[in-house]
């Protein structure tokens, strides 16, 4: 998973509960601020605004600049990725502490993989909020640039006036249109206020002022700008409710605060009320945008003008969905299967217990799987099963498919060999269906791994012999594994003359890689194996220059060869492909064996 | 002045219109040069749009023996009117009316509401008697 969407996916989660903390600390402060002005609290929510607005993006940058977490490994690999990131520098410590708890909680691997779909649902949604918003932009913007043309109307000197007192230092338009029912403000430059003629010809001059101040404050304190600024927030942090309740108490804070400023210039609150009143009932009846909801604020501005008590309603944000994002950001981090048991006994396993003597994991297209062992393990030769294994050992193995994981832990203590089965980290009771898994996946794993080879060796060789271990070396699936098998094959020394050669035919035709073949003819070069053709028919098999050469003059230098074995020595380093090493090779070999049989013919060794 | 039904004008009859508005009446051959500079057509083009947009009640025709003069039918200031308004049309239905920044909120008082809030300023204006 690529990294961005990585840290895109964590900050999406955090912000749940970051949003929810800003949400309350902003709800405690505007109630306490309650009887203060309006002003105030205006300020008070457009910081909370901005600071939701920060925080994804501190939690990004915080996460970004630490190593990520482990995506996928064992048991033991968690344990010490964690205390890597528990040493490396952390700057927030509740962030940090955080992360860390989920990181240790292997189910944070599985809320992971959904990351790719969240942040991929995340990014339509805000792409959509916002083409949307940029649609209804482009239809203001020509409406703002038509209504410019458009000769003032008589209510362009009061309205200047106004603007005068109110200290405003660009013109501000005033257009009287047909088709508008509310007096709005368009443009945050050269601002145009549209009136609409029929309501304004029903009232007296002087509560047409108290309107006009009333957007005039909006001009002067750029609500148009804020307002804008407030969609885009809406638009990128558009999945937690407490954005949207946060832009709604900016928005009815901003109308109090205009609201004061227009009764301030103009003086007569009864007026004022009554024509917001007016306004209201004098709106068109035929909706335009689906406005049938209703519950508005004009109750509680008219209250507030008119200086009365206003019911004790609080305006908080919406308990119950908050409550329920935080609630499901526990649920989603936190789970029901996160037993502060289980991770004691996850830190015990690894403790307590020998160090790991094997462990191998691999991941791929389809999936991933890994196993580790603590102590000696022997398996049945099916591999169908564990067969034993030693006190205080343990085995763990784990597979991953697409969407679900398993793991199956086996752990030996005081005679008692004790199994349990994870399926997506939640525990399993063991049934004749998990033996079934085990006895099922065990022999991939087992081969794919290398683990207990040289057991599983000295095993075939007691059952099928030397052919039963090759047998068994076919059906493994990489060179290196191929390697250590043929590497315990030599080790213990109990290879006839064919079963050499054959071994030796083997080697060279199965293993690709030159560094494992030339480990695997080391060891048997170790062995004593060495002094047959077959030896250095492999050795001639050895793709990289490199690589042969080194075993080659190794071989020189430590062992007397017969002159049947330099002939096949010397067939054997023609084959190097790099003309110098091969020069190197032969030319340490005359000064060892200067009697000249390097000239035998090419095809003595078949 | 006789009011038509203004349809609203396209582009192209808008930079007619334009014309006329400087101009005063003028002929076919008349308005056809002074659009070629910006925007180059054939002649039967402009003819053809000036006789769209008479049909349209655009532009109003005055025959004068064989020579044909045309004039704007409505002053400028009332067609650009006109296009402002229908621009307040499309910009309200939609998300548009969420950038803006208005008097009065989106969301409407109910009657029972409004009811209230006269009640209150009834009681109000009894006070300050």
């Amino acid at each position: 998973m690529n990294e961005w969407t990585q840290v895109a996916g964590w900050v999406l989660v955090h912000f749940l509960w970051e949003g929810s903390v800003l949400a309350f600390a902003a709800a405690a402060l505007l109630r306490f601020c309650r009887d203060g002005s309006a002003n105030l609290r205006y300020v008070i929510a457009c910081t909370s605004l901005a600071a939701m607005l920060a925080a994804p993006l501190a939690t990004a940058f915080v996460l970004a600049s630490r190593p990520a977490p482990p995506s996928f490994v064992s048991v033991s690999a968690f344990v010490g990725a964690d205390r890597a990131a528990a040493t490396s520098a952390g700057s927030r410590e509740v962030l940090r502490d955080a992360q860390e708890t989920l990181g240790r909680k292997v189910g944070a691997v599985t809320l992971e993989r959904y990351f790719p779909v969240v942040v991929s649902v995340w990014l339509v949604g805000v792409a959509a909020l916002l083409l949307h918003s940029l649609h209804g932009w482009y239809h203001i913007h020509r409406l703002h640039r038509a209504a410019l043309t458009l000769a003032p109307s008589s209510w362009q000197q009061p309205s200047d006036c106004l603007a005068r007192r109110l200290a405003l230092r660009s013109p501000v338009r005033v257009v009287e249109l047909k088709s508008i029912d509310v007096p709005t403000v368009v443009g945050w430059m050269r601002p145009v206020i549209l009136l609409p003629v029929a309501a304004i010809a029903q009232l007296p001059a002087s509560q047409i002022e108290a309107v006009l101040a009333h957007e005039l404050a909006h001009i002067r304190r750029h609500d148009y700008l804020v307002n804008l600024l407030q969609r885009v927030a809406e638009a990128a942090l558009f999945y937690h409710p407490a954005i949207w309740w946060i832009s709604a108490r900016v928005r009815d804070e901003r109308e109090h605060c205009c609201d004061d400023v227009a009764i301030a210039l103009c003086g007569d609150r009864d007026g004022y009320a009554a024509a917001l009143t007016e306004l209201e009932q004098l709106r068109t009846t035929t909706a335009r945008i689906g406005l049938a909801a209703t519950g508005g604020q004009l109750l509680s501005r008219i209250r507030r003008i008119l200086q009365l008590s206003p019911p004790d309603r609080f305006q908080g944000p919406s308990w119950a969905l908050t409550l329920a994002i935080v609630a499901l950001f526990a649920l989603v981090v936190g789970g029901p299967q996160r037993s502060p048991t289980l991770l004691a006994q996850a830190r015990s396993t690894v403790a307590d217990a020998l160090p790991p003597s094997f462990k191998a994991g691999w991941d791929d297209v389809t999936g991933g799987g890994s196993i580790t062992s603590t102590g000696t393990v022997v398996f049945t030769p099916d591999l169908r099963d564990l067969k034993s294994i030693a006190d205080g050992g343990s085995l763990t193995i784990r597979t991953r498919r697409l969407l679900s994981s398993r793991r199956v832990e086996i752990h030996a203590s005081n005679g008692a060999v004790d199994r349990k089965l994870y399926v997506n980290d939640v525990e399993q009771p063991w049934t004749q269906e998990s033996a079934q898994w085990l006895a099922d996946e065990l022999p991939f794993l087992v081969r794919r791994s290398g683990i207990a080879a040289g057991e599983r060796v000295e095993q075939l060789l007691l059952s099928g012999g030397v052919n039963g271990v090759l047998d068994e070396i076919t059906l493994l699936y990489t060179d290196s594994v191929r390697s250590r098998y043929f590497r315990a094959l030599f080790e213990t020394g109990r290879l006839d003359a064919i079963e050499l050669d054959t071994s030796f035919k083997l080697a060279a035709n199965v293993i690709t890689s030159s560094m494992e073949l030339a480990r695997a003819l080391r060891a048997a070069h170790t062995a004593g194996f060495w002094d047959h053709d077959g030896f250095f028919y492999a050795a001639s098999r050895i793709t990289s220059s490199m690589e042969k050469s080194h075993l080659l003059t190794e071989v020189l230098h430590t062992s007397d060869l017969t002159p049947a074995r330099q002939v096949a020595f010397a067939t054997a380093t023609r084959t190097i492909e790099s003309s110098a090493a091969r020069a190197a090779v032969l030319e340490a070999f005359a000064l060892r064996y200067p009697s000249g049989n390097a000239t035998a013919a090419p095809d003595a060794v078949r | 002045m006789a009011r038509p039904p203004l349809s609203r004008p396209t582009d192209g009859e808008l930079a007619i219109l334009r014309i006329l508005w400087i101009r005063g009446p003028a002929t076919v051959r008349e308005i056809h040069e002074a659009m070629v500079p910006a925007r180059p057509s054939g002649y039967t083009t402009t003819l053809k749009m000036v006789q769209i947009m008479t049909e349209k009640g655009l532009i109003t025709r005055e025959e004068w023996g064989r020579v044909h003069r045309y004039s704007a039918a409505a002053a400028e200031e009332e067609t650009q009117r006109q296009l402002v308004e229908d621009l307040v049309e499309r910009a309200f239905g939609g998300s548009a009316l969420k950038l803006m920044v208005q008097a009065l909120a989106t969301k409407r008082a109910s009657p029972e509401e409004i009811g209230e809030i006269r009640r209150l300023l009834e009681k109000g204006k009894g006070e300050s008697r």
